[in-house]
């Protein structure tokens, strides 16, 4: 049996010039949060952009986004939803709304594929897609089908965080996979010391140290809001550090 | 209309199947489609003709397409059963699985023991199942 959609995922992307994955060891840093505001802040200001939740089993970008998921319109595919300021967005969440996703491996293998083969993203100056915490078959699958992506990686100041996160930075430099840079967030006194010495991360340029902002909280679901919003001022500083 | 995605996909697999090979003809393409993800067949080959260009040589005709019944098994207590197609499920929830099949974890589970934790063993999606060629010379 062939699978006929990996003979056309290089023409889906084929029209987006670049790809910033924004990834991490741990869950809870921060890889949304990081993901929502610079897919917003890059589409209001005029990049064509595209932002895809990958997080199947925690998708929360339509949360940021204030979207609620719908199916989307079909035209010769799929189409993204258009969301705040042109931002075009795709998750899973369009199709399982607020239900739980419980898949295994090849299944979440089998959910990429399918929507990398169907989505119709169109002439993007940059995608970004949130990943789930770790190494698992969403980074493999990414390394595997879009290979010249951009590696952003996100951690706290926790030096378990650091470690994980460590790893992940490892196991990229091994596939000879750049990484763009690390965005420390919720940084907090303890600035990457601790038991594991805080330097599995430190031969990566620091592209934002981001304090815990309370306010981000009531900023989320509100592109105008966090727009305007302190998170928003240091994921500037990391677009500008990646050449936006 | 998403069919005609997944139609494309196949025009290019057929083209990618044969570029390297000296092809008088693509006779037979038959297409597994499975019947979970349920796809509606007529806007599947309008998709195929929008798609099929000369650099091929395959007609429309020559696509044959079967349906495979969804087949799932238990990871939790083995049980393997087929999709029922008066399964209870929503249209809405039909809708999700039918663009995303994967989709089918969050409103189908095990009729024995209740899991979601199943493994759809063959009836997911399109497949190509096979594809026929004349060489010249032959």
């Amino acid at each position: 049996m062939l699978d006929p959609r990996l003979n056309i995922l290089e023409k889906r992307f084929a029209g987006v010039k670049r790809v910033l994955v924004i990834l991490s060891g741990k869950g809870g840093v921060g890889k949304s949060s990081c993901s929502s505001a610079a897919a917003l802040l890059l589409a209001e200001r005029g990049f064509q952009t595209g932002l895809l939740d990958l997080d199947f089993q925690g998708a929360s970008d339509h949360l940021f986004l204030g979207v609620s998921p719908a199916f989307p319109e079909e035209e010769g595919g799929i189409l993204p939803l258009q969301t705040a300021f042109g931002l075009k967005f795709m998750s899973i969440s369009c199709f399982t709304g607020e239900h739980g996703v419980p898949i295994r491996g090849g299944a979440v293998t089998d959910a990429l594929i399918e929507l990398f083969a169907v989505t119709i993203w169109g002439a993007l100056d940059v995608l970004v897609i949130d990943m789930p915490p770790g190494i698992g078959d969403e980074v493999l699958d990414i390394l595997r089908f879009i290979p010249d992506s951009e590696m952003v990686l996100v951690t706290t100041s926790s030096s378990v965080s650091e470690s994980v996160t460590g790893r992940l930075a490892y196991f990229l430099d091994s596939q000879h996979v750049p990484v763009r840079g690390v965005i420390i967030n919720m940084d907090g006194p303890v600035k990457g010391g601790g038991k594991t010495g805080g330097t599995a991360l430190s031969q990566y340029p620091v592209l934002a140290r981001i304090p815990f902002l309370p306010g981000w909280e009531r900023e989320i679901g509100d592109p105008e809001l966090i727009k305007k919003g302190g998170f928003a001022a240091h994921m500037q500083d990391v677009l500008r550090e990646l050449g936006f | 209309m998403h069919e005609w995605a997944l139609a494309e996909s196949v025009i290019e697999t057929v083209k990618r199947e044969t570029e390297n090979r000296d092809v008088k003809s693509v006779d037979r393409v038959i297409i597994s489609c499975g019947a979970l993800q349920n796809i509606d067949e007529e806007i599947f080959r309008t998709g195929l003709e929008e798609y099929l260009t000369g650099d091929v040589p395959v007609k429309l005709e020559s696509f044959l397409l079967e349906t495979v019944p969804a087949e799932f098994s238990c990871n939790r207590c083995g049980n393997r059963w087929v999709l029922d197609p008066s399964s209870g499920l929503t249209e809405e929830e039909l809708e999700g699985i039918h663009f995303l099949p994967e989709a089918a974890h969050s409103f189908l589970s095990c009729p024995e023991c209740g899991s979601p934790d199943f493994t759809v063993l063959e009836g997911r999606g399109i497949s190509i199942k096979s594809i026929e060629i004349t060489e010249k010379g032959e």
